[in-house]
């Protein structure tokens, strides 16, 4: 399967608004959806590609909002699932029931970006020690950084 | 007897760098198995975005001290593709053949370390003496053992001589027939047997619903080589086959190493014959155009995902990276629970597993009481002054 | 002298210093070999000496939680059952320094005693690799121990004596044993890589698995005292399979009666020697050849394929016996 018919499928089949979607060559292709979809996107792509191998999720904030980026590989086809999570909501819904590849990288978007990963099985915290600060993400870029008293390395 | 929960890490022989692994026993069978990693996090991800794309490619090479060039590699493919740069069909090559020397040299310190696992010295030491050939290479190619720096932004740094070609195709066949000797001892030595044969079992379909990558995948039967699904450098015209192997245990993953051992020998040969002359450098722009990318790459672990954004400056705004080790830990720990203690280090040894890859933070654990707690930059200091 | 000569047979010859010096050679020996096999250099002849004085001069720390007294004793109890059973093996031509006839059960009875002590020592260290490793300490106990002293049954009953030194002098001037019961023989010497816990049957101790398992706690002096237990127990294992098997200080057309007594001696102790250190290489051939096997595999292993047999070469040597009509 090309790229450009990966996009025409989606397109035809999902219900909603795709916020973007474009090839940006003929094995990998960008997809965009509303976080709210994010679970019914999965579902959607492992029911028709299956087995679908996730390779890792990318978090990156973005200013008023953090990019959740699912790099899938569905088909021969490299697929990228963006969702914008809304920084006044923080959350969203999980994939590991659908995809339980999932599970490490979910836990490292809540360690990294604060994001809550709502009905994640196991939302302990990653790379993270558990005393760990509360409230404070070392990927966010509001992030202030090291607090007073504490020294800076470098 | 009761069930005992012990821990293996973060400081145990079997582990080569510092992870907790808690397993809880029954008698010598393991019922659960868990996994708590971030001991090594040097903020990697963070770090590079502080810093200038020529900046991060060392930081890069440093996330792993065995897969720095996939690192590089990967690292370099994605910025590649967002400024769109093509760089010369002899620096493709180059890179290639380097890809290749790092495969043969990380299977066989793998090889070596397995055979320690498992009590195996004699293989450990054969091994090792063997894989000093393709070191001598690579430091004679490079000019460095390890973290070779040779991929660079737009090509590669050093050029292969004639007299380095007659001397990579001799340690190159010698290394051929080495592991066609390993293979055959692999398949025929009756301890060796004993202690890999249907230990750490997982199915291929498991291994992709967990993820898994790499040999691990491979030895498990399902096909996935990012060397041939999303075929990068030069590989698509190349010849080679995707190992695979339909036993799913230590055995498999062990064979299917080997055999890509044999697969990159002849990989090489193949990049020698093709390499065309030419310049190996190409100009690389110092900003990079706003954009994002992703590259993945087969490193010898298993399939290694950058993911670039850049914002026009000289600096990316995001360098996201998953390393192989990361994918195959739920596997893992599903091919540890319900086995042997004795078969913890060779099962979790077959994923081949690099936690400096996987972490990025210091963190003192406190095993007997359960406690972690994180030291401060000034405690630190203070007691580095101490001691 | 009557309290004297005791005395010097435990403490000197050839008791603990005799059996200290030959075993760190034979450690040596051992060492040398693997490294040989395994395209090394290996240790200058001193090493195994230097290992031991450094490990005498650290410190010596009892956990916490540990039982004191059995955590400081075992060590010792084991190395006192090493060296009480080699005055019951013959070490040159006439008989043991100590001989009587059923010494050899106690012999087999002494040498267990490492085992057990370990396993004590591995119990009380309040650490749970050491649990484990003594957990496997005792099984792996079931699984040679039967083998061996079936094996050591062979060469008994073709002698018609429990008497080490009987046995030895009934090889005097006819065929080693050997030739009667092969099967013990190898059975023997595989049971005794079991008991010295190396590969392919060093479980117990594995280094990847369970970090030397119940000896993980020692240090210092204690451990040295460990250590002393394997190295004196590969000698005294060994004098034994050659006592039983190959027919002891004896040698064909060495003329043992008609020598000076000491003369004798020093030759039935070289030729001793000698076969001390082929089995010591045939350890270490092992080692060197092998990876290391699972527990639940080496008591299966060992039962069906060295307690098996040693039975049939038992059930054969009475019924050649019979046939003889001895």
């Amino acid at each position: 399967m090309t790229a450009s018919e990966l996009i025409e499928q989606i397109q035809a089949q999902y219900g909603g608004e795709l916020t973007e979607a474009n090839a940006s060559s003929e094995v990998e292709v960008w997809v965009g959806v509303p976080a709210v979809d994010v679970q019914k996107m999965a579902q959607y792509i492992v029911d028709s590609w299956a087995p679908v191998h996730l390779s890792t999720i990318t978090g990156n904030d973005r200013g008023a909002h953090i990019d959740i980026i699912y790099h899938f590989v569905a088909d021969g086809v490299s697929l990228n699932l963006r969702a914008a999570v809304d920084k006044a909501v923080d959350a969203i819904d999980t994939i590991t029931p659908i995809v339980p590849a999932a599970i490490m990288y979910e836990r490292e978007i809540t360690d990294m970006f604060g994001v809550t990963i709502s009905g994640h099985p196991d939302p302990r915290r990653l790379v993270l020690p558990e005393d760990w600060p509360e409230g404070d993400y070392p990927l966010r870029r509001d992030d202030s950084g090291a607090e007073e008293g504490e020294e800076k390395n470098g | 007897m009761a069930k005992l929960s012990f821990p293996v890490g973060p400081q145990h022989p079997a582990l080569k760098e510092p992870e907790n692994l808690r397993f809880s026993v029954d008698g010598e069978l393991v019922v659960d198995a868990d996994i708590r990693i971030g001991y090594v996090h040097r903020s990697i991800e963070r770090s590079c975005s502080e810093r200038n794309y020529v900046q991060d490619l060392y930081l890069c090479e440093r996330v792993c001290g065995i897969c720095s060039n996939a690192h590089t590699q990967a690292f370099c493919q994605a910025v590649e593709k967002i400024a769109g740069v093509e760089i010369p069909e002899r620096a493709q090559y180059i890179r290639m053949m380097m890809h290749e020397f790092e495969r043969i040299h990380s299977h066989m310190l793998w090889l070596g370390v397995a055979g320690h696992e498992i009590g195996f010295e004699t293989l450990f030491m054969y091994v090792w003496r063997d894989r000093e050939v393709i070191q001598d290479i690579l430091e004679m190619v490079s000019g460095n053992r390890g973290h070779y720096a040779m991929t660079m932004l737009g090509g590669v740094r050093y050029d292969i001589t004639p007299e380095m070609v007659t001397k990579i195709r001799e340690g190159i066949a010698f290394l051929r027939q080495r592991a066609e000797h390993y293979a055959d001892i692999a398949t025929t030595e009756a301890t060796f047997l004993k202690r890999t044969v249907d230990v750490g079992p997982i199915s291929g379909a498991r291994c992709q619903t967990l993820g898994a990558v790499g040999p691990v995948l491979r030895g498990s039967g399902v096909g996935y080589d990012v060397r041939r699904a999303f075929p990068y450098l030069k590989y698509d015209e190349v010849e080679f086959e995707v190992r695979t192997s339909e036993l799913c245990d230590v055995l498999g993953r062990t064979l299917v190493r080997v055999l890509e051992v044999i697969d990159a020998c002849d990989i090489i040969t193949q990049v020698l014959d093709m390499m065309p002359e030419g310049d190996i450098t190409t100009r690389f722009p110092r900003k990079v155009p706003e954009g994002e990318a992703t590259a993945r790459v087969e490193a010898q672990r298993g399939e290694l995902i950058y993911y670039v954004r850049s914002n026009g400056t000289d600096v990316p705004e995001r360098v996201k990276i998953r390393t192989p080790t990361l994918a195959n830990l739920p596997a893992s720990l599903e091919m540890v629970t319900g086995g042997y203690i004795a078969d913890i280090p060779i099962t979790f040894a077959s994923i081949d597993p690099c936690f400096s890859c996987t972490d990025r933070m210091v963190v003192l654990d406190d095993v007997n009481s359960g406690d972690s707690r994180t030291m401060t930059w000034p405690e630190l200091v203070k007691l580095g002054r101490r001691s | 002298m009557q309290v004297l000569t005791p005395l010097f047979h435990m403490l000197i010859f050839p008791g603990f210093l005799f059996l200290v010096a030959f075993g760190l050679f034979a450690s040596w020996v051992d060492r040398k070999l693997i490294a040989k096999f395994q395209n090394r250099v290996g240790p200058p002849v001193m090493q195994p000496v230097a290992d031991l004085v450094k490990l005498m001069a650290k410190e010596d720390i009892i956990p916490e939680h540990a039982n004191r007294v059995m955590f400081a004793v075992t060590p010792l109890v084991a190395l006192a059952g090493v060296i009480a059973s080699i005055i019951y093996i013959p070490l040159w031509a006439p008989a043991a320094v100590n001989a009587f006839e059923g010494d050899l059960i106690v012999v087999i009875y002494l040498l267990t005693l490492p085992a057990f002590a370990l396993f004590l020592g591995g119990w009380y260290s309040a650490n749970p690799f050491a649990t484990i490793g003594a957990t496997r300490v005792l099984t792996q106990l079931f699984g040679y121990e039967v083998p061996f002293f079936l094996a050591c049954l062979g060469p008994a009953v073709a002698a018609g004596s429990w008497s080490i030194s009987e046995i030895t002098h009934a090889q005097a001037d006819g065929l080693w044993l050997v030739t009667a019961a092969p099967v013990s023989f190898i059975v023997a010497m595989i049971a005794l890589i079991g008991k010295l816990e190396r590969v392919p049957f060093d479980t117990p101790q594995a280094k990847t698995e369970v970090i030397t398992g119940p000896e993980i706690e020692y240090t210092g002096r204690r451990l040295a005292v460990w250590k002393l237990t394997f190295l004196t127990e590969t000698i005294v294992g060994s004098a034994l399979i050659a006592a039983l098997f190959l027919g002891g200080p004896h040698f064909w057309g060495i003329p043992f009666a008609s020598m000076a007594p000491w003369l004798a001696g020093v030759v039935g102790m070289i030729v001793l020697g000698v076969k001390i250190l082929l089995i010591v290489f045939f350890l270490s051939l092992a080692q060197a050849a092998l990876a290391r096997l699972r527990i639940e595999q080496m008591v299966q292993w060992c039962l069906l394929w060295l307690g098996i047999p040693t039975l049939i070469n038992i059930g054969v040597i009475v019924l050649m016996m019979r046939q003889v009509g001895v």
